[in-house]
C-alpha cells in the first residue's frame, strides 16, 4: 500500500463521515430530504450550484481539452457567463414559482406549467437517461481518477463500486444535507490546488506562463490557432450559445434552484459564480503545461493530461491529495444526480403512472429505494458498457437542451406555446439529434459545397432551432384556430 | 428595465466578439489572445451583474419605503 492510497482511502472515509453527519437530528421529509426545506442561504446554494457546474468534466476534461485541442478548449470559460446572466433573471422566477407549488424534481416544473401529466412523464423519462449518462461520465471520470492516482493498486471497477457504495450510504440517510457538507470541503480544495498546480506547473517546467506559451507557439503553434475546420471559430460561438442556453437544463442544476431560502439568494449566487469560473483557467494552465510535457496520450486518455502531469511532477503525498480531491469532484454532483433521479422515479414516474393517490411518506420511502437501484443499474452499464445503451444515454443528454423553448414560453407574462407544441418541438429536435448520432448526418454531408462557418455549427444548435420553429408554428396555428373557433361561437 | 438590458447585452458583445478578433490579434499580455479576453470578461460579467443587483436592490427598498410610506 502506497502513501498516495492512504491519503484517498482517509478522503472517502471524511467524506464519508461528514455525509452522514450532516444530518444532524433533522426529521428528513422528502422535502427535506430532496430539497433541504428550501432553507438554503446564499453560501450554500453557490456551493450546490457549483458543485453540479465543476465536476469531473472541469477537472479533467477541461485539462485535457486544452492539451489535444489548445484554443477551441475555451468555450467551456465563455458559457458559464453568459449562462448567469441569463440566470439573474430566470433563476428567481423559477424559484418563485416552485415554492409556490412545492415542486420538488426537475419534471414537476414542467408538468405544472403545461398543467399536463403526459409532458411531465416525458419529462422525467428523457430526465432519467440523461442523468444516467451523467452518472456514468462521473463514475468513469472517478475510476480513472482513483486507478491513476493509487499507482494502479485499485482497478477502476473496485474504485467504481466503493464510491458508488459511499454515495449510496450517505445520500440515504442525508440526502441534500450530504452532498452541501461535502461541496463545502470540495470547493476549498479544488480551488486551492488549481490555483496552485496552473501557477506552479508552467513556472517549474518553463519558467513561467508567458515563457510557456512561447515554447509551445515555436513547436505546435496550430493549438494556439483557431482551426479552419472542425473546431473553428463557428464551432466555437455555436457551441457557446448552445451551452449557455442549455446550462440550467440539467435535472440537479435546475433543482438546485429550489434548494435556495429566496430569490435574493439566487442573484447573489449568479452574482459570484462568473469569477470562481477563473478556476477553469488554471484548469487550462496545466494542460498547456502537459502539451510539451506528458508524451503518448491520444485519443480518450487526453483526459489524463493533468493526472499523468500531477504523477511526473510531485511526491506520492501530494499525487493523494489530488486524488482525493478528483474523488471529492465526483462525488458531489454524483450524488445530486442519484438524488434528483429518484425523486423523479418516485414523483413523477411511480405516483403520476402507477399509483396517483400515494402519500407523501409512500413516495418518500420510493425515492429511498429508487436511490440504490438506480445507482446499481448505472454502476453497472458503467462497468459494462454496453455501447447501444450508452449512446442512448448520452441523446438523452443532449436532448435536455431540447427542453429550452418550452421552458422560454413558459417565463412569459402570457405564456405562449401550448403543450402539442412542446411535444411537437422536442420531437423534430430529437429527430435531427437522432440523425446525427445514429445516422452520422452532418451539415457538410447535407450542403457539401457550403463554407466551413456554416458546416461547422454544432449540430446541438440545428436542433435546436428546428424544435423552435416547430413549437412556434404549431403553437400559432393552434392559437389562430382557437380564436377562430371563439369568434364563430360568438357570431352564432 | 431598458439600462438592464443594455448592461446585460454586454457580457455577450464582449464573448461573441473574442473569436473574431483573436484572428487578428493572436496573443496578449503574454497569453493567448482569448484566454486573456475571455478571463477579462469574465470579471467584466460579475461587475454587471453586481450592478444591476445594487440597482435591483436599490429599487426595492425605495418601492418598500413609498409603500410604507403610502400606509402611514
Amino acid at each position: 500500500m502506497n502513501v498516495a492510497l492512504i491519503i484517498i482511502i482517509l478522503f472517502a472515509a471524511f467524506a464519508l463521515g461528514i455525509g452522514l453527519f450532516a444530518r444532524r437530528g433533522k426529521k428528513l421529509s422528502l422535502e427535506q430530504w430532496a430539497v433541504g426545506g428550501r432553507g438554503f442561504g446564499s453560501l450554500l446554494t453557490f456551493l450546490l450550484m457549483a458543485g453540479e457546474a465543476f465536476s469531473t468534466f472541469t477537472f479533467l476534461g477541461a485539462s485535457g481539452w486544452t492539451y489535444s485541442k489548445g484554443i477551441p478548449a475555451f468555450y467551456i470559460l465563455s458559457y458559464g457567463c453568459l449562462a448567469y446572466v441569463i440566470g439573474y433573471w430566470m433563476l428567481p422566477a423559477i424559484w418563485r414559482y416552485s415554492k409556490e407549488r412545492n415542486l420538488v424534481s426537475f419534471a414537476d416544473y414542467f408538468a405544472s406549467r403545461y398543467e399536463s401529466r403526459s409532458i411531465g412523464v416525458l419529462v422525467s423519462i428523457v430526465a432519467v437517461f440523461a442523468m444516467v449518462s451523467l452518472l456514468i461520465i462521473q463514475l468513469r471520470g472517478l475510476g480513472i481518477i482513483v486507478s491513476e492516482m493509487s499507482y494502479g493498486t485499485i482497478p477502476p471497477a473496485v474504485a467504481i463500486w466503493i464510491s458508488a457504495i459511499l454515495m449510496t450510504v450517505y445520500m440515504t440517510v442525508s440526502g441534500i444535507h450530504g452532498s452541501a457538507s461535502i461541496a463545502v470541503v470540495k470547493d476549498v480544495l479544488i480551488l486551492g490546488l488549481a490555483i496552485f498546480l496552473g501557477l506552479y506547473l508552467p513556472l517549474h517546467y518553463y519558467g513561467g506562463i508567458g515563457a510557456m506559451f512561447t515554447r509551445i507557439n515555436e513547436v505546435h503553434p496550430e493549438l494556439l490557432r483557431m482551426p479552419e475546420h472542425g473546431f473553428n471559430l463557428s464551432w466555437y460561438n455555436s457551441t457557446i450559445l448552445l451551452t449557455s442556453l442549455g446550462y440550467y437544463l440539467y435535472p440537479h442544476g435546475f433543482t438546485a434552484v429550489y434548494v435556495a431560502r429566496d430569490a435574493k439568494a439566487l442573484r447573489r449566487n449568479v452574482v459570484m459564480m462568473p469569477i470562481y469560473q477563473v478556476l477553469i483557467a488554471f484548469l487550462f494552465l496545466v494542460g498547456f503545461a502537459a502539451i510539451l510535457t506528458v508524451h503518448g496520450l491520444e485519443g480518450a486518455q487526453t483526459d489524463l493530461a493533468l493526472l499523468r502531469l500531477v504523477k511526473q511532477t510531485f511526491a506520492p503525498w501530494f499525487v493523494g491529495i489530488v486524488g482525493g480531491a478528483g474523488l471529492l469532484t465526483a462525488l458531489v454532483p454524483g450524488s445530486l444526480i442519484m438524488l434528483n433521479a429518484s425523486t423523479t422515479i418516485a414523483r413523477n414516474i411511480y405516483r403520476e403512472g402507477f399509483a396517483p393517490r400515494a402519500t407523501e411518506q409512500q413516495v418518500a420511502r420510493v425515492a429511498r429505494i429508487a436511490l440504490p437501484l438506480f445507482t446499481l443499474v448505472v454502476v453497472y452499464f458503467t462497468l459494462v458498457g454496453g455501447a447501444t445503451f450508452v449512446t442512448l444515454a448520452i441523446f438523452s443528454s443532449s436532448l435536455l437542451t431540447q427542453l429550452l423553448p418550452m421552458l422560454a414560453s413558459s417565463f412569459l407574462k402570457r405564456p405562449f406555446g401550448t403543450r402539442e407544441a412542446a411535444f411537437g418541438g422536442i420531437v423534430a429536435g430529437a429527430i435531427v439529434l437522432a440523425l446525427v448520432s445514429w445516422r452520422g448526418v452532418t451539415l457538410a454531408s447535407l450542403f457539401p459545397g457550403a463554407p466551413a462557418t456554416l458546416t461547422s455549427i454544432n449540430p446541438g444548435l440545428v436542433a435546436l432551432f428546428a424544435n423552435a420553429v416547430v413549437f412556434i408554428a404549431i403553437s400559432a396555428v393552434q392559437r389562430a384556430v382557437r380564436a377562430r373557433m371563439a369568434t364563430s361561437i360568438e357570431s352564432t | 428595465m431598458k439600462l438592464r438590458l443594455l448592461l446585460a447585452a454586454l457580457p455577450f458583445i464582449g464573448m461573441y466578439s473574442g473569436g473574431t478578433l483573436a484572428e487578428h490579434l493572436p496573443m496578449l499580455f503574454g497569453m493567448p489572445f482569448l484566454l486573456s479576453w475571455n478571463l477579462i470578461w469574465m470579471a467584466g460579467t460579475a461587475a454587471v451583474l453586481a450592478f444591476i443587483l445594487y440597482l435591483d436592490t436599490r429599487d426595492e427598498a425605495m418601492n418598500a419605503a413609498n409603500q410604507n410610506g403610502g400606509r402611514q
